[in-house]
């Protein structure tokens, strides 16, 4: 038998095989580990990518419910208006004027009450003026003088008190004293701030009333240390202006996603959280104070859940805007909060924003039209705060 | 004799395999390469949004800006082009006196050579062009009613009346050697200006007061806002991040003799104007500032008691944490700031 009649190999000799498998399996495998190593950092830059996606997502929302309060009444979402309506106790922060403070045109300026948007409280106009005794306690024993007389909400009093009457009197200022009144509980105690000049002193004087007011006819419930207006830092027994209400206590907005905002009650209360720790307070105000939604209803169990909050209150003479936008890792659980105070539209301002029902034969809510041009200005729609 | 292969076939195999191995390798860089550029296309996407976000918030803060404008401006005052000096103002609604129909009178306003003399810090007379009626002169300058401040934010590259940013000019000596050693002593200026001794001659003082206004590079057409009075003490705050200025046409800026700064090309203005980003607000300035309750001292000692009393901390009092002092404010306040949803016409 010769080499020239044998077949010739068809076929990989079993080394060649074994040699051509192990290398391919080497290659395919770096190939794999590579890919794979690819793969992860993609997938882990995507997701860090959605994350600050999200997140800045969640920052635009925050500033979005900082200009247009749609966290706290949402003008599309009649369903979402909680904080419209009002009870025995008065109104809350999106209640029209016109359900708890109607303007009523009186025969001279200073008989007028109600809120008036036109007003402008001009320190020239007496009216504005506050007439009584600053040092004025809420037990005083009037011998300084009485100082009802001079301003009352009431434009001609008997005066009379815990000792005795002296007859009546014609009142000469009365538009400021019922500005201050009808606004105490018009729309809760942040917004009683918001839409009260800063300069305002916050008491006024009305006809004596046993318990109800002091000798001179002062309402005790804004003066008294303790009481339901005034905390006890201090303590002060006078008129206190915005400064001192708010320098051991902060005034916040009850938050609708609390069942509670809608009692008004509840939009009337200060939390005193002072040079102490008071962790109790502390906590039942940010509970109450700090309402809280996701950026994606619904979404993939993989997507980073995405929190967006505000929280507003009066702390020391400020207006505090805080927004908090919280990211958790579905993946790690690592929680990422941004936090930060913001400006944006005031109360009043988003109030302004607000169509009034039965503006220009509206039947519902929806937000306000404004423009400057004076060929459609008379076109702007009623909203929240016109009479 | 071994069974090995003619040296053609066995060329015929390597250059099969050899293929193969390309084809996988060139498939794997392919793939590679498309998750590569999909995910570049996907950084830019990100790149291009955190600019619009980054805009957003430097349109924000030039909320804050316009506001404290507004304030500085009701009282700080203006150069009225006569007096060597601001004449203080008083206010965009004139807290000191009404008109006749019993409405405020309409500031800012300065105090004349009587006490009694209100002499207007405005001029009324139509001398800009808005651009709202082509080319034509119609509206008045600021602060009348109806006149815009236009204001570009940049950083100077030094501020008048800069400091050094030195935190201690005078180091208590540690040195046990030293006459000084542990004693604090006042030694040198706190704080001391940035141009070096500008007492030496009237230059190098003039240098500190007026500071050197030009632009960082690095800080132009970023933010800008623009004031647009549309009552006594109404205004629209137009809060913008881009590379405009803040004009809002190009008729504006033709007015205004700006056009060099966009080479005179309408179109690179109107570009600029597409990648911008504008929010609008309107505001309603307040004369209030604080309350005149002080901490009343005495009635604060007799708790319970029913004697009035007036015995008060100051109201500059810087001891008592109960005092007014704590909240300065020479410049009023916002009776409402609102967010527009919709550019208005005027602005």
């Amino acid at each position: 038998m010769t080499a020239a009649r044998r077949a010739p190999a068809a076929a990989y000799t079993l080394i060649e095989l074994m040699l051509a498998i192990s290398l391919g399996m080497v290659i395919l495998l770096t190939m794999m580990a590579g890919f794979r190593v690819a793969s992860q950092s993609i997938t882990t830059v995507n997701r860090l990518a959605s994350e600050n996606q999200l997140m800045r997502l969640g920052c635009q929302m925050a500033h979005e419910h900082l200009d247009f309060w749609t966290d706290y009444d949402d003008p599309d979402n009649p369903s979402y208006q909680l904080l419209r309506s009002k009870d025995m106790n008065g109104g809350l922060p999106f209640t029209p004027m016109s359900n708890v403070s109607p303007y009523n045109q009186g025969g001279s300026p200073e008989l007028s009450t109600g809120w008036n948007p036109a007003e402008l409280w001009p320190m020239a106009d007496p009216r504005v003026w506050w007439h009584g005794n600053v040092a004025e306690k809420c037990n005083s024993n009037v011998l300084l003088g009485r100082y009802s007389i001079f301003g009352n909400t009431a434009n001609t009093v008997t005066v009379t008190g815990s000792f005795g009457s002296y007859g009546q009197v014609t009142v000469l200022h009365s538009w400021l004293y019922n500005q201050l009144w009808s606004l105490h509980n018009a729309l809760g105690y942040y917004g009683y701030f918001d839409y009260a000049p800063a300069n305002t002193l916050y008491e006024c004087y009305q006809p004596w009333s046993g318990g109800q007011t002091n000798d001179d006819g002062e309402p005790l419930l804004l003066d008294t240390p303790g009481g339901a207006f005034a905390s006890t830092e201090g303590p002060q027994y006078y008129p206190h202006g915005l400064y001192r209400l708010s320098m051991g206590t902060a005034m916040g907005l009850t938050s609708p996603t609390n069942s509670y905002a809608i009692n008004s009650l509840s939009q009337q209360q200060y939390y005193y959280l002072d040079y102490q720790g008071n962790l109790p307070t502390l906590l039942r105000f940010n509970q109450d104070t700090t309402d809280g939604s996701s950026l994606v209803a619904q979404s993939p169990a993989t997507w980073p859940q995405v929190q967006i909050s505000m929280q507003r209150f009066i702390k020391t003479n400020r207006f505090v805007n805080v927004c908090r936008v919280i990211c958790t890792s579905p993946i790690t659980g690592q929680v990422m909060q941004l936090v930060w105070d913001g400006i944006g539209s005031s109360l009043r301002g988003a109030r302004l924003q607000r169509n009034q029902i039965g503006s220009g034969g509206t039947t519902t809510s929806g937000w306000a039209t404004w423009d400057d041009d004076p060929s459609t200005v008379a076109s702007n729609t009623a909203t929240l705060d016109d009479p | 004799m071994t069974g090995t292969l003619p040296s053609s076939r066995i060329s015929r195999c390597a250059a099969a395999r050899s293929g193969t191995v390309l084809i996988v390798v060139a498939g794997l860089s392919a793939l590679l390469a498309s998750m590569t550029i999909a995910f570049l296309i996907r950084q830019r996407s990100s790149a291009e949004e955190s600019t619009q976000f980054e805009q957003d918030i430097q349109a924000r803060i030039m909320l804050i800006a316009g506001c404290n404008y507004i304030q500085e401006t009701s009282r700080i005052g203006y150069d009225d082009g006569v007096d060597p000096y601001h004449r203080e103002a008083f206010g965009w609604v004139d807290v000191r006196q009404l008109n006749a129909d019993g409405t405020p009178m309409i500031g800012p306003n300065c105090r004349g050579s009587a006490p009694t003399d209100v002499v207007p810090l405005f001029q009324t007379a139509l001398s800009e062009v808005s651009g709202q009626h082509g080319a034509a002169v119609d509206r008045p300058s600021w602060p009348a009613i109806g006149g815009v401040a236009r204001c570009p934010m940049y950083v100077m590259q030094r501020p008048p009346y800069a400091v050094q940013l030195t935190a201690a000019y005078n180091p208590i000596s540690t040195d046990p050697s030293s006459l000084y050693f542990g004693q604090p002593l006042q030694v040198n200026p706190d704080p001391q200006p940035v141009v070096t001794n500008p007492t030496s001659s009237q230059g190098t003082l003039t240098d500190f007061i007026v500071g050197d206004p030009t632009p960082r590079g690095n800080s132009t057409s970023m933010a800008w806002f623009r004031a647009y009075r549309d009552g006594p003490d109404t205004f629209v705050i137009t809060c913008g991040a881009g590379a405009t200025l803040g004009f809002n046409n190009w008729n504006e800026v033709v007015g205004a003799g700006f056009a060099q700064q966009f080479t005179s090309d309408p179109s690179l203005f109107q570009s600029y104007l597409q990648q911008e980003m504008r929010i609008w607000y309107r505001v309603q300035w307040s004369a209030a500032v604080a309350t005149p309750d002080v901490h009343n001292i005495k009635n604060a000692w007799i708790d319970g008691a029913s004697d009035d009393y007036y015995i008060s901390f100051p109201m500059d009092s810087s001891q008592s944490i109960r005092s007014q002092s704590h909240c300065k404010n020479m410049g009023g306040t916002f009776r409402y700031i609102e967010r527009l949803r919709i550019a208005p016409t005027w602005y």
